[in-house]
């Protein structure tokens, strides 16, 4: 975590983004009220883009600065791949902070069960964290990083999108949310799982 | 077993679309019975589908594991196969939307888990695209597909039939699995289809692994053209400056 504190800046202009984008958001709706599944959409697709450019910046920044090849030798895959997990999640964390209150305040208040949305939130981003961190590890050597990362990740992430955005619409509605919250545990679960094996495998040879 | 599986594809073929005009009737509880024939073609397709980018994950897998290039073409020549029997069933499914529903593109669950399908296989292919080094491409592609083929059980068979998502969706579901879902003309025409598509997949399978065999054989003929040409060509650079150094020396 301490390492990665060097890349500040990178956080900074990542908030700074996120906020961009809610605030674009905003425009868009100009305090209009919004139906349920609309309003649930809206949250989700300005959370993803104001986190999307911050969460795999990690490998990126590693091979863009050439220390990537020290934790290779120095580090097991295992231990890097949860570091930098770690660091995402607590990325995660901290923008959340930031750009929830605001979507809250400038696009429309969020209603419903304070419970039920810390759970989609927190599985939520433990999936949207596991999957971007694997997919910033595969990019992380192309020439196109940048593109292919968006490339990658947004059709993986899809299905996580939908569940959170029928998750999120059942909760603004005051309906039942377990069956979505089932729906993302196992996604997240099985991303998470999958993710690990797969850089465990590549990691040395990338 | 090429030519028998070719043979079962062509007859097949022929077979079904026979079949789908002239025996199979009408469906009962649509609003155009006609075009439910369709599914003879559509519901073969998507399950070939799947199967196919399930065992472009297992091919990734045993890359992953053991580390040979053949594993590699297979992943390649699977999922490349399945991308062809998604797009086939996309459209198909659009064919029979555009008829009972009254336009292609609903954004019904089935055609939007479809849909994530193909942008993620999509993916799969740009990320081979960017990277030039046999062995970094097949790596990393085999990590992706490992991982994409994770997404395929949960795409098709449980986010379509989430309660809070199936609620909006117009697809009929369930049809092979309950016994009232199909009569006996359209089950039998779908089987059918299987065992047609089948064959056709594992054609072109094999063709698609027969291409990345001699795409490897012609580069190495060319890595070997281009190391002999370089070795001749030092030769007689060796052999005109010794020609040259001669000259000079006689000169003086």
């Amino acid at each position: 975590m301490l390492q990665e504190w060097r890349l500040r800046q990178g956080i900074i202009s990542s908030l700074l983004m996120g906020v961009v984008t809610v605030v674009g958001v905003g425009f868009a709706v100009l305090g209009e009220p919004l139906e349920a599944g609309l309003q649930a959409g809206l949250f989700w697709i300005a959370l993803l883009f104001g986190l999307f450019p911050a969460l795999a910046r990690g490998f990126i920044t590693e091979e863009e600065t050439g220390t990537a090849d020290l934790l290779r030798v120095g580090a097991r895959a295992s231990a890097v791949f949860w570091g930098k997990w770690l660091f995402h999640a607590t990325l995660y964390l901290l923008l959340s902070v930031v750009l929830i209150p605001l979507y809250a305040l400038m696009i429309t208040p969020l209603r419903g069960n304070l419970l039920d949305w810390l759970m989609l939130w927190i599985l939520g981003g433990f999936c949207l964290v596991s999957v971007l961190t694997l997919c910033g590890a595969l990019v992380a050597c192309t020439a196109v990083r940048g593109a292919l990362l968006a490339v990658l990740t947004f059709p993986l992430l899809l299905p996580l999108l939908l569940l959170l955005i029928a998750g999120t619409k059942a909760i603004l509605l005051g309906q039942n949310v377990y069956g979505a919250l089932q729906g993302v545990l196992g996604y997240a679960l099985m991303m998470s799982t999958g993710a690990a094996w797969v850089f465990e495998r590549i990691w040395r040879e990338t | 077993m090429m030519r028998i599986a070719l043979g079962i594809a062509g007859l097949g073929m022929f077979v079904l679309v026979l079949l789908a005009f002239f025996w199979v009737p009408p469906a009962k509880g649509f609003q155009d019975p006609g075009s439910a024939r369709i599914i003879l073609f559509h519901v073969p397709a998507a399950m070939i589908s799947v199967f196919c980018f399930l065992a472009g994950g297992f091919f990734g897998w045993r890359y992953l594991r053991h580390r040979q290039l053949l594993d590699d073409a297979r992943a390649v020549a699977a999922n490349e196969v399945g991308m062809l029997f998604a797009i086939l069933t996309t459209l198909t499914g659009m064919v029979f939307a555009s008829q009972q529903w009254g336009k292609p593109w609903h954004w019904d669950p089935r055609q939007t888990t479809i849909l994530i399908l193909l942008l993620i296989y999509a993916a799969y292919f740009a990320l081979r695209a960017a990277l030039e080094d046999d062995r970094q491409r097949a790596l990393l592609s085999a990590g992706y597909t490992v991982f994409a083929a994770l997404t395929v059980p949960l795409l098709v068979f449980v986010l379509p039939r989430l309660p809070a998502i199936a609620e909006r969706s117009l697809h009929p579901s369930n049809v092979l699995a309950r016994k009232e879902g199909l009569d006996w003309f359209y089950r039998s025409g779908v089987y059918l289809g299987f065992l047609t598509y089948g064959a056709l997949s594992l054609v072109l399978y094999r063709l698609r692994i027969t291409l990345a065999q001699l795409e490897g054989q012609i580069h190495e003929l060319a890595d070997r053209v281009k190391h002999e040409h370089r070795h001749r060509v030092g030769w007689h650079l060796h052999l005109s400056a010794v020609a040259s150094r001669t000259d000079q020396e006689a000169g003086e």
